[in-house]
């Protein structure tokens, strides 16, 4: 049967209607560069917004109309904004999760939910991306807009434990678990692919 | 960090130069993507949701998404399947969108009883039944049967484990030989 289906697929698309002309890379650049101003847009608020505004005033644009829902740290914010591939926040789907951790919290404390993490049977893998990653990645996906990169530096984001959940219904009891531990500032979700 | 913003309009001259020149690289290798990947994003697309111009606006979303990275994954080894990917969570998204506009099935025959509409428009039929898998099913079959992808790239494409694919794959046309009936099979 499949090699079947390939050739009824293939007569299935022979209505395809002619593809866009030319300009259509650059649509599609144009449509790009608004998700990266989004993605900016997405860190308005408390310390990051003036770097926010300053990108978009160096830029001449209006600033994206949404801003995070106001209880998202900036700096988390910042440091899911480096896997752009996964829609977040989210909470009832969520498959991912992040970790972040408090300035001031300590090795005894990370050492202590690292083991607690890797135990526990709701978590598929665990990673600790330092704020210096962090910070590597966010200056490599924002490399082509200078400003923003000049306005940030490690301590914009925070150290964080990353999560892959073994199944998307495990999500709130990863919150219940951790969001009070010791050293954590706050636990998030999302949904990656 | 005023001080800083303050500096950033003095300081454009100095990257501008280098830092032009790599992002004319960056489109250009970008475009040369478009070109070659568009028809194949637009025809998965099409195969997943029945409709040209969703397909063409699926497939501009996805290379626009991949744009927004494009500095970071740009020099990726698989962007075919990064593509696709990124392909299919916008096909779930704006499934999740507009879910409520499920318009398929009403007239699939539920068993092969109109000889001369098999005859002609199999793959018509073909269409319709597919549009009555779920999502991730149909994502499956036509990654898996007309892209020709490996049960592993499909398992990595939607993040799900090999075995799933082989069983929904398995179950999926499963359903569609039941939905087409036996002569679809053995043809």
């Amino acid at each position: 049967m499949p090699d079947h289906l390939k050739d009824l697929f293939d007569r299935a698309l022979d209505d395809e209607p002619s593809l866009p002309d030319g300009d259509f890379a650059r649509q599609v650049m144009a449509q790009g560069r608004g998700i990266r101003r989004r993605r900016h847009g997405l860190l308005a608020g408390g310390a990051m917004a003036a770097a926010a505004v300053a990108v978009v005033a160096a830029l001449g644009l209006t600033p994206a109309p949404t801003g995070p829902p106001p209880w998202i740290p900036e700096a988390l914010a910042l440091v899911a904004q480096t896997e752009p591939q996964c829609t977040w926040p989210a909470s009832d789907n969520a498959t991912d999760v992040w970790i972040s951790l408090r300035p001031d919290s300590s090795e005894q404390q990370h050492d202590a939910l690292r083991d607690a993490l890797h135990a526990d049977p709701l978590v598929r893998n665990v990673r600790f991306d330092s704020r210096e990653v962090v910070y590597e990645r966010l200056k490599q996906l924002w490399s082509d807009s200078p400003d923003f990169v000049a306005a940030i530096d490690p301590s914009s984001v925070t150290d964080s434990f990353r999560l892959k959940l073994t199944g998307p219904a495990e999500y709130s009891k990863i919150v219940a678990g951790y969001a009070g531990r010791p050293g954590v500032a706050y636990v998030a979700g999302g949904v990656c692919p | 960090m005023s001080r800083r913003t303050a500096d950033t309009a003095s300081s454009r001259p100095r990257w501008s130069l280098t830092r032009r020149t790599d992002r004319a690289v960056r489109d250009e290798e970008f475009t040369a993507f478009v070109a070659a990947a568009t028809p194949r994003l637009r025809r998965t697309a099409y195969l997943m949701c029945r409709d040209w111009h969703l397909a063409q606006d699926l497939t501009q979303l996805t290379l626009a998404r991949m744009y927004s990275s494009w500095a970071r994954i740009g020099r990726t080894a698989d962007l075919e399947a990064y593509s696709r990917r990124v392909l299919m969570n916008a096909v779930f998204d704006q499934r999740k969108r507009r879910s409520s506009a499920e318009v398929v099935s009403a007239d699939l025959p539920d068993r092969p009883g109109h000889p001369a509409e098999q005859a002609a428009e199999l793959h018509v039929t073909l269409m319709r039944a597919l549009s009555t898998l779920p999502l991730r099913d149909r994502a499956i079959v036509v990654l898996r049967h007309w892209e020709d992808h490996s049960v592993e790239t499909v398992a990595e494409i939607l993040g799900v484990s090999v075995s799933v694919v082989k069983m929904q794959s398995m179950r999926a046309l499963a359903r569609l030989r039941d939905l087409l009936g036996e002569d679809f099979a053995r043809q």
